[in-house]
């Protein structure tokens, strides 16, 4: 009897005992990350409260300011250690609270217009490495204290997160990409510029999160790839601590040698493992394509985010070849001489080179310039105002619009019912909804398919990046550097596409105040459009949006002028002493609201040539010959046939 | 010494860990294992596309000096009504709200709501009737003229519905100016000196500003598609929902704003709304908790003469809703991230906290719901206990940060911004259907590493007397990211229509617009069944259940295990699918019919068949 239980208690312990080392072997890289993050959460409380300890020391002279300059750099190194875990766990919570932008928001989801200030590290790095930090101590004593009770509360939050190993490798991918498009370009660190230090304590976050891993890596055989990272991170460290100062680093070479091999070695190292990828579970849709293997990846963004189509292959192709007809046909417009393609031009990468452009009467000017349409699915509102959040329904304010087509959908749908071609692509293209088939829905869905399509990373720049052609010229490196960090430009048109789309979620636009004068004759007055101001949405009648655009792109610059929403810039040097000088408040024009720092960046007339020589290298239009060899015929309105 | 100690603390986080597996990428089907079989069998459920907001198109009358036409109707479907047929030609009339400011030449400029007529087919579905109106209009989708009768309205959120099929829109979009509807010409182009003509009394023939005229609940006719009156003896309030009693007599009003107040009007005689008394909810007063406003100038200044009154505050009233059964009241107060500066002001010039708003302060380490670091990130349900005449909190949103969710467990049981609220009869019980709106994304109310927005539908039993969290029902069948809203039940008791509010790329066409759908066959579903998914899930919480056992509830598309897992899905081929962990649930009802296997952290097996 007793025999026989110690039999069945040994053979249970031995199954256990095995069952449990390959278990436990898989859990201690948790366990190490999870011991480490909780660690650097009470880290980062202690040090918060040394800081506030300082905000609230008696000490009434200026000996005060240096020292809360230095809690408050150690403070930030100390959130540093936490953010790749807790920026990936709560990113909204610290947008809100943490490590916000120090830029005003607007509280989303109520009736009123509530103006929500900024909190966190960033408004307190901006004010505290302010020279007026003296006098602004009062607020600054307030900040420290909101962000000490609001870490309290969100660390208890943090703490019940089991984490896995999922999380693990997305959230070090993800922290890649933000020590690199908010750390390094400056954008985190408005006041202090101390982005180098920074990035190490980001860089090696990553690193030890990684090296959990090696021991599994190399258990399935692939040392190689354990390797590779050991020996990226090593690279990484010294250039970063080699680094002279913010402005001389080299952040293309950074990027080129560190962050994207990295980017690509860490998720092979996910798939080694055969670790399951987010897009083997059940919630979350993301911006990024988690299959991309570098920040400038043909995919590296899924458009299927933005606009929201969600088609299969086959579907998309059939209704984007329907919408580059209809893009290009101005039966669509009321008088029939007016189409998509009036003032967005493939040949001028879908601008049409005017200022501002003309009216389907060619009488008048219409309110603002042409944008590109290429990459232009990427953003979370559209229009220069941001007046639209869908971007199939971009077409209804150009049908509508009484100087655009000024005319409606029904009439559309009539007329188009008059061609066999278009009633029979339209069949084919909708065939799963026909009682749509022929709607508002239908038109401007094909044209969304058609715009959605006309993405693309294949410039120069980006073959150089995905190391796809050997070299690149000198100037395109300086310019690059000088881009994402001294002239600042990075902090706003955010890799890799260049324009306000916030990295590294990529799920929200930025328009900016920049004080676009009204003529070039007397620069100190601004253009009367008062922007997002007056989108007409109820929420954006706030005075932060007084003047606020749209950050468009940068890619294909070259193809794209004149610049800015009312054209006023006919060429890119133009553009480049604007921002060198301030921008409008720079040039002793009164804006209270200017969101580009009104000092001048000092940049040499050689640093302005390389930038311009970085943009076109961004140039990238592949659709410029790519219009339809004809437009579809109607049988029974003979006047139709001659409408190109 | 060290490495024991090592060891030791390995093992104390291993427990916590609770061993996550990493999943083979494929399994081998045939070797080694004779799995449990599951068999789900079909929905009873089954969804239906009514009304495609920018799409369908909707007949107006003559507005501004425009011609009748159709046109695109507006979009952002918001509240729903359901209007009975008294004969048996039809149904009823379904009208919809468009939460919205948009100036439209035909529709009329800012927000506005459309009326249809249903009929229910043979084969369960509902048939939109073609109807002529009064006015001439022909058609099956009918802009409800508000230009022409009331003046324009916005941002229609929210409604009434009353027992006898009344419905009222609510005006949330709150102004201060004529400047600010204006919009640059975009929002509402006419700000001429409005000159009302109502049948109520006192407010015949009295010219308000333009901008005076929103922000009031507004009744409609949905069977002739026009607005009747706005109910400017209700208030002018940033309105969001209400609830009518059986005799038509009492009125609670919900109002979305920091601070709100809880109001009711009491008609003078039942079912005329032209007559009878206004007041807000003041929890310290004596007898009656109510103080009645009816100062002149009270109706246009409502907020003011509250405060002055000493009204209780609340953070964002939504949807207010009234138990068929007992008759109690339901409301969601959605929440809202810093009120403390909000209704600090207000608090010092005489409103009152709530005794559960002060007690939540304490709890956070705070003097007061003032405090600038206040915050309230999840809501909740009240209860006002209409024979206790009591304000009571019901169910607390949640839960809270040491005990928020982990991704998997998120969606069974994390309540956040609650914001749509009806309540609805299945086999002769009441439930309350809660619809959450999601204010953000921060602090647990999307699992961990979650960024975008994903809005639950829950069923919550009302003859439970002290929910919790445990005892909400998820409704699984909803299209994955919409936002759900409206949620009104058929009077013959077979569908739900719900509207899509946001569009999403989680869905195909038409889930990805604005739009009203139906959810058929709630008269298939058993209040039993509903319960005894509550039953299975509490029963586990209690027994260390070690064996791997699977729940499967089929009507809302949802199977539970007995306890925490991580689970790996595979196809019929063995190939890994999907991966979900420290889940107690897996949400079906996207998978296609056909045989999956389903794997825990163990290794062991279920086979599942979807039928």
């Amino acid at each position: 009897m007793s025999k026989f239980f110690l039999a069945i208690l040994s053979a249970l312990t031995i199954g256990l005992l095995t069952n449990q080392s390959t278990a436990v072997k898989e859990q201690e890289p948790l366990i190490n990350i999870t011991r480490n993050y909780h660690d650097a959460l009470t880290n980062f409380e202690l040090q918060i409260d040394s800081l506030v300890a300082i905000a609230n020391s008696d000490n009434q002279d200026n000996s005060k300011v240096l020292s809360i300059r230095e809690e408050l750099k150690k403070t930030r190194l100390a959130f540093k250690e936490t953010e790749m875990l807790f920026n990936y766990f709560d990113p909204y919570g610290i947008g809100k609270q943490i490590n916000g932008a120090p830029l005003s928001k607007i509280e989303p989801k109520v009736s009123e217009i509530n103006v929500l200030e900024p909190k966190g590290l960033q408004i307190l790095d901006e004010l505290i490495f302010s020279e007026d930090a003296f006098n602004e101590m009062d607020k600054i004593i307030l900040l420290c204290h909101s962000l000490k009770q609001a870490f309290s509360q969100m660390k208890k939050h943090q703490l019940t997160i089991i984490i896995n190993h999922r999380q693990v490798f997305e959230a070090s991918r993800e922290e890649l990409n933000r020590l690199f498009t908010l750390g390094l370009t400056g954008f985190d660190t408005p006041g202090s510029q101390h982005a180098i230090a920074e990035a190490i304590v980001s860089l090696k976050s990553v690193q030890f999160a990684m090296e959990q891993y090696y021991p599994l890596i190399e258990d399935k055989g692939n040392r190689a790839i354990s390797f590779n990272l050991y020996g990226l991170f090593e690279i990484g460290k010294e250039m970063l601590e080699k680094a002279e100062n913010f402005n001389s680093f080299d952040r293309f070479s950074f990027l080129n040698k560190v962050v994207n091999p990295l980017y690509q070695q860490i998720r092979k190292a996910h798939l080694d493992l055969g670790i399951e990828t987010i897009d083997e579970t059940p919630l979350k849709q993301s911006a990024i394509n988690y299959e991309a293997e570098n920040l400038f990846d043909q995919n590296y963004l899924n458009p299927n985010f933005y606009s929201n189509l969600n088609l299969n292959e086959q579907t998309l192709a059939k209704r984007a070849a329907l919408g580059k007809l209809l893009f290009f046909d101005p039966v669509l417009s009321k008088d029939n001489k007016m189409s998509c393609a009036s003032c967005h031009d493939p040949a001028r990468a879908f601008t049409d080179g005017l200022e501002k452009s003309i009216s389907n009467n060619g009488e008048k000017k219409l309110k603002r310039n042409a944008p590109t349409l290429i990459n232009a699915v990427y953003a979370e509102k559209y229009f220069y105002d941001l007046r639209e959040s869908t971007f199939e329904r971009q077409v209804k304010h150009v049908v509508l619009d009484h100087d655009e087509f000024d005319t409606d959908f029904k009439q559309i749908a009539l007329k188009l019912k008059g061609s066999k071609t278009y009633t029979d692509l339209f069949k084919a293209a909708f065939e799963e909804d026909k009682k749509y088939e022929l709607s508002s829905w239908s038109i401007s869905n094909a044209i969304s398919a058609y715009v959605s399509s006309l993405n693309s990373f294949n410039s120069t720049f980006d073959q150089y990046m995905r190391y796809e052609i050997p070299s690149i010229d000198p100037a395109v490196k300086k310019g690059f550097n000088l881009f994402m960090g001294k002239a600042g430009c990075g902090t706003c048109h955010f890799a890799p596409t260049f324009s306000g789309l916030i990295p590294p979620l990529y799920e929200e636009s930025e328009s900016e105040v920049l004080g676009v004068p009204e003529s070039l004759e007397d620069q100190s007055i601004i253009d009367s459009d008062k922007g997002r101001y007056s989108n007409k949405l109820p929420t954006d009648v706030a005075d932060i949006f007084l003047h606020s655009f749209k950050t468009t792109t940068v890619r294909n610059v070259e193809l794209t002028g004149p610049y800015m929403h009312n054209g006023i810039f006919q060429n890119l040097e133009e553009v480049l002493d604007f921002y060198n000088a301030g921008g409008g408040a720079g040039r002793g024009m009164e804006l209270k609201n200017q969101t580009l720092p009104e000092s001048p960046l000092n940049l040499t007339a050689m640093e302005q040539a390389d930038i311009i020589t970085f943009m076109k290298s961004l140039t990238d239009n592949p659709f410029k010959d790519d219009i339809p060899e004809s437009l579809p015929a109607f049988e029974n309105n003979n006047a139709l046939n001659n409408r190109y | 010494m060290k490495k024991t100690l090592l060891l030791y603390s390995l093992l104390l986080v291993f427990v916590k860990l609770n061993a996550q597996r990493v999943f083979d990428l494929s399994i081998d089907i045939p070797r080694g294992f004779s799995p449990n079989e599951v068999v789900i069998p079909e929905s009873p459920l089954s969804l239906q596309v009514l009304f495609i907001g920018g799409v369908d198109m909707v007949e107006t009358v003559p507005t501004y000096g425009n011609p009748s036409t159709s046109v695109p109707a507006k979009e952002s479907h918001d509240f729903i009504g359901f209007t009975p047929d008294e004969t048996d030609e039809s149904l009823g009339w379904v009208s919809v709200n468009h939460e919205m400011i948009f100036a439209d030449d035909h529709i009329g400029d800012g927000g506005g709501m459309t009326s249809f007529r249903v009929k229910r087919n043979q084969d369960g579905t509902l048939e939109i009737l073609d109807q002529t109106l009064n006015d001439g209009r022909t058609g099956k989708f009918f802009n409800v003229d508000f230009v022409n009768t009331v003046g324009e309205t916005g941002m229609n959120c929210g409604g009434i519905n009353s027992p006898d099929g009344r419905i009222w829109t609510a005006e949330e979009w709150l102004r201060t100016s004529n400047p600010s509807i204006y919009g640059g010409g975009l929002s509402i182009r006419d700000t001429n000196d409005f000159v009302i003509n109502s049948d109520i009394q006192e407010w015949n023939n009295v010219t308000l500003k333009k901008y005076q005229n929103f922000n009031w609940m507004v009744e409609v006719d949905p069977k002739q598609a026009k607005a009747i009156r706005k109910q400017y003896n209700w208030g002018r309030q940033a309105f969001e929902g209400g609830a009518i009693n059986d005799n038509a007599q009492f009125v609670w009003l919900g109002v979305d704003a920091t601070p709100c107040f809880f109001g009711m009007f009491v008609a003078q005689v039942p079912g005329d709304f032209t007559r009878g008394t206004l007041f807000v909810y003041k929890h310290d007063k004596p007898g009656y908790n109510w103080v009645p406003i009816w100062e002149d100038g009270a109706m246009l200044n409502h907020r003011d003469y509250a405060i002055a009154k000493g009204a209780t505050m609340f953070n964002r009233i939504e949807w207010v809703t009234m138990d068929p059964i007992t008759t109690d009241i339901y409301f969601s107060e959605t929440g809202r991230d810093n009120p403390g500066f909000l209704w600090s002001n207000e608090n010092e010039a005489g409103a009152q906290h709530h005794p559960y708003h002060l007690q939540r302060a304490k709890d956070l380490g705070l003097e007061s719901p003032n405090d600038f670091n206040y915050t309230d990130y999840y809501g909740r349900i009240w209860k006002y206990d209409v024979r206790a005449d009591k304000v009571e909190v019901y169910l607390e949103g949640g839960p809270y940060y040491d005990v928020s969710p982990t991704e998997g467990a998120y969606p069974e049981n994390h309540l956040s911004n609650p914001d749509g609220l009806n309540t609805i009869l299945i086999g002769g019980k009441s439930f309350l259907v809660i619809q959450e709106d999601l204010i953000g994304t921060s602090h647990g109310r999307m699992p961990a590493g979650i960024s975008n927005r994903m809005c639950e539908m829950y069923l919550l039993d009302l003859s439970i007397q002290e929910p919790s969290l445990n005892d909400l029902i998820r409704i699984g069948i909803v299209p994955r990211g919409a936002e759900i809203t409206g949620a009104r039940q058929t009077p013959d008791g077979k569908s739900l229509l719900v509207n899509a509010q946001h569009p999403s790329s989680l869905n195909p066409f038409p889930y990805n617009h604005s739009l009203t759908f139906a959810i058929h066959g709630l008269d298939k579903l058993s209040a039993n069944d509903l319960r005894s998914e509550i039953k299975f899930r509490k029963q586990n919480e209690l027994e260390d259940a070690q064996e791997f056992y699977l729940y499967p509830n089929p009507a809302t598309r949802i199977v539970h295990f007995k306890n925490i897992r991580d689970v790996a899905l595979y196809n019929a081929q063995g190939q890994r699918i999907l991966v979900k962990r420290k889940t107690k649930s897996l949400n079906i009802s996207s998978l296609d019919p056909g045989i999956y296997y389903v794997q825990n952290e163990k290794g062991e097996n279920i086979k599942l068949v979807i039928q």
